[in-house]
């Protein structure tokens, strides 16, 4: 349960690559933001309008899920992540026979 | 009806013959698998005349599909010993499939000592012509030269010194839609292959050839249409892509901790904010004049990640920068200006050499301390060196294996002897798992794992994911199709197989890919295997499973056995 009491807390908010132009036209690499007490990495998400898309969250030195807390002082990068399509989609990995359509044989 | 143009420099016989019946329904890396395992004996000499030059375009080549005209070229690698598909895009896939050919097969050895040539083919046609004119020449100059000789039209695939010089470094480079040499068949010593085979470049010329006729147009197209829309409204490949490129991956990884950084001693680099997707970009966008941050590689690529990098002025110094350049070329060396990654670059490209086992063989060179960490200028020297083909050049042109071991280096990033791309398997295990097992030795894409749902960190879970992301590159490569049009395919999933089935009338079902990812790679893993490779080769080097990569401190631990049975489906 996030607290909203207490004092607000002071968090940098770096912006990469599509999130730097978000809701502006002059690119914006840092944003300070005074969050509530409790606030996570969802919070910033939030507040920030950030669209629906894949982003790897690094909160000072680490990698970090939506639910991480927030602490004064943090720095939270945002990076909207890139990949090469290999994983956009699992393909299946059970047993198949190796494909008669293809005519090729399965070397041992 | 396709056809295979058999090349025998030995004898100067050229013909144009029937597909093979068990050929007729694999291309590109799978058919490059097949011919090694049906013509080329496994313990040959990869210069000699038993191995084999192949060109092969993928399956969906020659319709100007977007993202889906790649090159396969193979053969068995002089660089590691083994199986070999070097994949790029370009316009040389693309014309080949409009003179009709499903392959060019180049065999033989020219007679010793004689001049590299130039094997031109055009429609219904081929032959040799000599090009003294061009030899030694920077790839550059080859390309002005031979577009001024046989027209603009023409795609080139060329070598530069390093591969005149048999350098293990080398790739083959091609045109880009522009007439721009900056795409490259980077990985695995091609060019080597191709100055083995007495050849300095191949000029195809289309002539007045177009796409060839679908079998079924009204369903390739609609499949087609479902296709690029999907590409349109995902957001890596219609925003992140277009706007930032690959170079966008820096920050990604070094996040992670996996940036390669000073020889792959620390998976971090202070600098990385300063030769990111972003500084790229802006510097791109605000100097101007020729420099774009979107550019096709490919005629209809849609996705357009590539880009021009222009120097102050606006003036173009090469194109396009990527991120596996940036990798080793950069923090690898400890390098944080992109003027200066751009220029070793653009060298790298003139010599025709793969930047990142030339950025790797760099760093084992620092390391030897031929170079101090960060400069650029001596980076730039020993690209000299190896243009002048003095000893040293030579040592660091045929790449990190061969530099570690005239250096005395023991921190050497390689697997079956080809260097490590931009992803520390130490972060990114299960990459690693990929780098250890791919019958291609060390390469991110043969299956990069950097957004599968695992704890990178962790040992768990990262064979699954390299065999997921093995399949499926394989399948990619023998499609001829980028790996980045998965996300247009992921969201229209039957696209894949109406679009080939629309272009060849095959009937292949939903499982298409997969079938053909698996097959590929059981082919290539029984090529090396009569080749003489056994699961000690699907190792990384000791020492990543000794030294831990700040920042992260971890090692690489995924056990050896259950690597050895990544490929138990």
């Amino acid at each position: 349960m996030q607290s909203t009491t207490g004092e607000r807390i002071s968090v940098t908010i770096k912006l990469h690559s599509v999130l730097r132009t978000l809701e502006t036209t002059e690119p914006r690499s840092r944003v300070l933001l005074e969050l509530a007490p409790g606030s996570t990495v969802a919070t910033v998400v939030a507040t920030l309008k950030i669209p629906e898309m894949d982003i790897v969250y690094v909160l000072n030195e680490s990698v970090v899920e939506s639910n991480a807390l927030l602490h004064a002082g943090d720095t939270l990068a945002l990076i909207p992540a890139l990949e090469g399509g290999c994983c956009a989609q699992r393909v299946k990995t059970e047993v198949q026979p190796i494909n008669t359509v293809l005519n090729i044989r399965r070397m041992s | 009806m396709l056809r295979v143009l058999r090349v025998n420099v030995s004898t100067d016989v050229i013909s144009f013959d029937p597909v093979p019946k068990a050929w007729e329904r694999v291309a590109g890396r799978a058919l490059i698998a097949r011919v090694l395992l049906d013509e080329v004996p496994p313990e040959c000499d990869p210069c000699g005349p038993h191995n084999k030059l192949i060109f092969a375009p993928g399956v969906l080549v020659g319709q100007m599909v977007s993202s889906c005209d790649r090159l396969s070229i193979g053969g068995k690698s002089p660089l590691t010993g083994g199986v070999k598909e070097s994949n790029c895009g370009g316009s040389t896939g693309l014309h080949i499939v409009w003179l009709g050919l499903k392959a060019i097969l180049v065999e033989g050895s020219p007679a010793a000592g004689a001049a590299l040539r130039l094997l031109c083919i055009g429609p219904d046609s081929a032959h040799f012509e000599e090009c003294s004119d061009v030899l030694g020449l920077g790839v550059h100059e080859t390309t002005q030269r031979l577009r001024s000789r046989f027209g603009t039209k023409v795609s080139i695939a060329m070598i530069g010194p390093a591969g005149e010089m048999r350098l293990r470094g080398a790739g083959i480079m091609h045109l880009d839609k522009d007439g721009n040499p900056g795409r490259i068949s980077a990985r695995g010593a091609m060019g080597v292959l191709m100055a083995a085979k007495g050849l300095k470049a191949v000029i195809i010329d289309p002539g007045k050839t177009r796409r060839p006729a679908l079998a079924d147009a009204p369903r390739h197209n609609a499949a087609r249409k479902l296709y690029v829309k999907a590409l349109a409204e995902h957001p890596q490949t219609s925003k992140i892509y277009p706007e930032y490129g690959t170079a966008s991956i820096v920050d990604m990884c070094n996040g992670f901790g996996a940036i390669p950084t000073r020889n792959f001693s620390n998976g971090r680099f202070e600098h990385a904010e300063k030769i990111n997707g972003d500084a790229f970009h802006d510097l791109m966008v605000g100097r101007g004049g020729e420099g774009d941050p979107t550019h096709a590689c490919m005629a209809g690529c849609t996705i357009q990640c590539s880009n021009i990098y222009a120097d102050v002025n606006g003036k173009q110094i090469v194109s396009p920068v990527e991120y596996e350049t940036i990798g080793l070329v950069g923090s690898n060396l400890g390098i944080s200006e992109p003027d200066m990654i751009a220029h070793l670059n653009y060298q790298m490209n003139d010599l025709g050499l793969d930047t990142i086992e030339t950025g790797a063989a760099l760093g084992v060179a620092a390391e030897a301390g031929l170079m101090e960490w960060g400069d650029g200028l001596r980076a730039m020297q020993l690209m000299e060196e190896v243009r002048k083909g003095t000893a040293l050049g030579r040592v660091i042109g045929n790449g990190a294996k061969l530099a570690g071991e005239v250096l005395g280096v023991q921190r050497v990033p390689v697997v079956k002897g080809q260097a490590i791309s931009a992803y520390d398997p130490r972060a990114i295990k299960g990459t690693g798992v990929t780098y250890a097992t791919s019958p291609q030795g060390a390469d991110h894409t043969a299956g990069l794992t950097l957004r599968m749902p695992v704890d990178h960190l962790k040992p768990e879970g990262q064979v699954a994911a390299s065999r997921t992301a093995q399949i499926r590159m394989a399948g990619f490569d023998s499609l001829g199709a980028c790996i980045f049009g998965a996300f247009g395919f992921n969201l229209a999933p039957t696209t894949i197989q109406d679009l080939v089935n629309g272009q060849h009338g095959w009937d292949v079902g939903a499982d298409y890919l997969t079938e053909l990812g698996k097959a590929t790679i059981d082919l290539e893993r029984e090529f090396n295997r009569r080749a003489g490779f056994t699961p000690a080769d699907d190792r990384l080097p000791e020492w990543m499973t000794l030294e831990a990569l700040a920042p992260n401190n971890t090692v690489f631990d995924v056990p050896a056995a259950e690597m050895d049975a990544i490929y138990n489906w």
